[in-house]
């Protein structure tokens, strides 16, 4: 009876607690969403921080105002972030299961270098190299390109790690039956165990798909023409020392967030699965 | 392709990128830092000179104490109220823990952007912000958060980014969780531990491969940080509220074009963080853990 009755407080107190923190983590989309509908900024402003909305403060102009500003183009950032986002999850995904997959099922020589490496330049932060990668894209030609975002950090040592860990619990003795049936090593991959790590592959497309749409240092670097930023770094341009346009950058945020939380609800399932069983067991 | 070609073609990516963007860029970045940028396209050199600089700029100082205070911070918080949350969402006795689970990554989905356009107003020192409405109710004048001390910016940093960083860490902690066998649960039960102990006995040696990845990573996000300094802050960082290393590294290449001075700035922020990745690895053990598997 006791015991039932411990449990009873301990969910309730938990319940509390939890309901308390998921308010702290949702309260500014909501927050956000709500503010972007407002028409006149200086009345949010003047509220104090907008804890007093009433309906005829609301309208649709914000999202107006986004689509036909300065031509459209936040539409082109946002397509330019769409461009970047596939180009570098496409990348990422395709050659880092092929190194993590490659090093783990394979005993050749200098297998032991080739994990040191990535073992090593895995907590390497880009942002120590910024300066000399900059100047080599420039060397290549290739700053305001979608590849000249893309390129440098598309085969992640983090990325291939990942599928490296994953790749330990598959069993080689698949890849020997393939073998004997007369299967190229790389149809082997592709067709046989690539499947097998298809909870890695749904964690990292979406581990990947966010960490590039929501980039900013890099793009800020590479992208100087300002149809060519992604959204990350058009949006904060809202924000200047000459004024913020509040109509703009409540809109273009909550816009901006839309195809990435659509994809986590569509994938969700797949994506907690993929962290939980593959996950960084250290 | 062949069984023996085929482990180095299946590697070729990560050699190849190895080689154009970290071995190339690290030379040219050691030697960019002996010259001095003059005009658009010159480089003259100078010696130690840009070396020597950093020993006497002021900004340095102010810079390495914001991003070792904040990376003290992130790994604190973001190591215990994961943690907390994980052992939370990982009792059977909680309700709606996917519900919770999600909600609490949700966060992790944003851009630093838009973190940054909130807790700028979150933060701002307008007296009917939550938050300073909250501090009239101890007694406390509304402050202008961002823009008051060196402390309250590196407070305004962590809460700006634990927001986002809270939901990853709380999925790395509950995998780590649930490897974690029921019956060494049931055994300490039956010999008497309670809570607490099974706590400290169980689950702690069960969880402390991930406690040391969460807190790596979180020791280099610390020292990286940018993205949530430069929205904030939009750039501005007057008295140097919050400006961390990566950012004066930025401002120092990309607007002011110091090239030579920011690639020596570099060079030892990475010497740096080659040395903590030395004592990474090694607590890793990567020779041994071959033979473990």
């Amino acid at each position: 009876m006791n015991l039932v009755r411990q449990g009873y407080a301990y969910r309730i107190g938990i319940s509390i607690v939890l309901l308390l923190l998921a308010a702290a983590s949702l309260g500014p989309f909501i927050y956000l969403l709500v503010i972007s509908f407002v028409t006149d900024m200086s009345q949010v402003f003047k509220n104090g921080i907008a804890l007093k909305i009433t309906p005829e403060m609301l309208s649709l102009d914000s999202y107006r105002l986004l689509l036909q500003d300065d031509g459209g183009k936040y539409f082109s950032w946002f397509m330019n972030s769409i461009m970047v986002t596939v180009l570098f999850t496409v990348l990422s995904i395709s050659f880092c299961s092929m190194v993590g997959y490659g090093i783990t099922m394979y005993e050749f020589k200098g297998k032991t270098t080739i994990l040191v490496l990535v073992m090593s330049t895995m907590m390497i932060p880009v942002e120590t190299l910024i300066i000399p990668l900059y100047n080599e894209i420039n060397l290549f030609h290739l700053t305001n390109s979608y590849f000249g975002v893309v390129l440098p950090f598309a085969v992640a040592p983090f990325t291939i790690f990942f599928f490296l860990q994953y790749a330990q619990s598959l069993s080689k003795d698949f890849m020997e039956a393939a073998r004997i049936d007369g299967c190229g090593e790389f149809r082997i991959f592709l067709t046989v165990m690539a499947p097998l790590m298809k909870p890695a592959f749904s964690a990292m497309i979406i581990l990947q798909a966010t960490t590039a749409w929501n980039d900013f240092l890099w793009p800020l670097i590479v992208m100087s023409n300002s149809e060519d930023f992604t959204l990350t770094v058009g949006i904060q341009t809202y924000l200047s020392p000459y004024g913020n346009n509040y109509n703009l950058l409540f809109a273009g945020g909550v816009v901006s967030v839309i195809p990435v939380i659509m994809l986590f609800f569509a994938c969700q399932r797949l994506f907690m699965e993929g962290i939980m069983q593959g996950g960084i067991k250290g | 392709m062949t069984k023996r070609t085929a482990p180095y073609l299946f590697c070729a990516p990560f050699i190849l990128t190895f080689a154009i963007f970290m071995v190339y860029p690290m030379i040219d970045m050691i030697y960019r830092s002996f010259y001095k940028l003059e005009g658009i396209r010159s480089y003259r050199f100078v010696g130690f000179d840009n070396y020597h600089r950093i020993a006497t700029d002021p900004h340095i100082g102010n810079a390495i104490w914001t991003t070792l205070g904040f990376t003290a911070g992130i790994v604190a918080v973001n190591l215990v109220l994961p943690l907390l949350l994980a052992l939370a969402l990982n009792n059977k006795l909680t309700p709606f823990r996917n519900l919770f689970r999600s909600a609490f990554y949700i966060p992790a989905l944003t851009s630093v952007v838009v973190a940054g356009i909130f807790f700028r107003l979150f933060l701002a020192g307008n007296a009917d912000t939550p938050l300073n409405a909250a501090m009239r109710l101890f007694g406390k004048e509304p402050r202008e958060w961002l823009f008051d001390t060196k402390m309250t910016g590196i407070v305004a940093l962590v809460l700006t980014s634990t927001w986002r960083w809270l939901g990853l860490n709380i999925l790395y902690f509950l995998s780590a969780l649930q490897t974690i066998s029921r019956e060494l649960y049931d055994a300490a039960h039956v010999d008497g531990a309670n809570t607490l102990q099974r706590f400290r006995h169980v689950t702690l040696p069960g969880i402390r491969p991930i406690i040391l990845f969460v807190t790596t990573i979180l020791t280099y996000g610390g020292l990286r940080m940018f993205g949530e300094s430069y929205v904030l802050w939009n750039g501005n960082t007057p008295g140097d509220i919050g400006l961390t290393i990566v950012l004066y590294i930025y401002r120092t290449a990309f607007g002011q074009f110091d090239m030579g001075y920011a690639s020596a700035m570099s060079v030892l922020f990475f010497l740096l963080l080659m040395v903590l990745n030395f004592f990474y690895i090694q607590s890793m053990g990567i020779g041994s853990r071959r033979e473990e598997r």
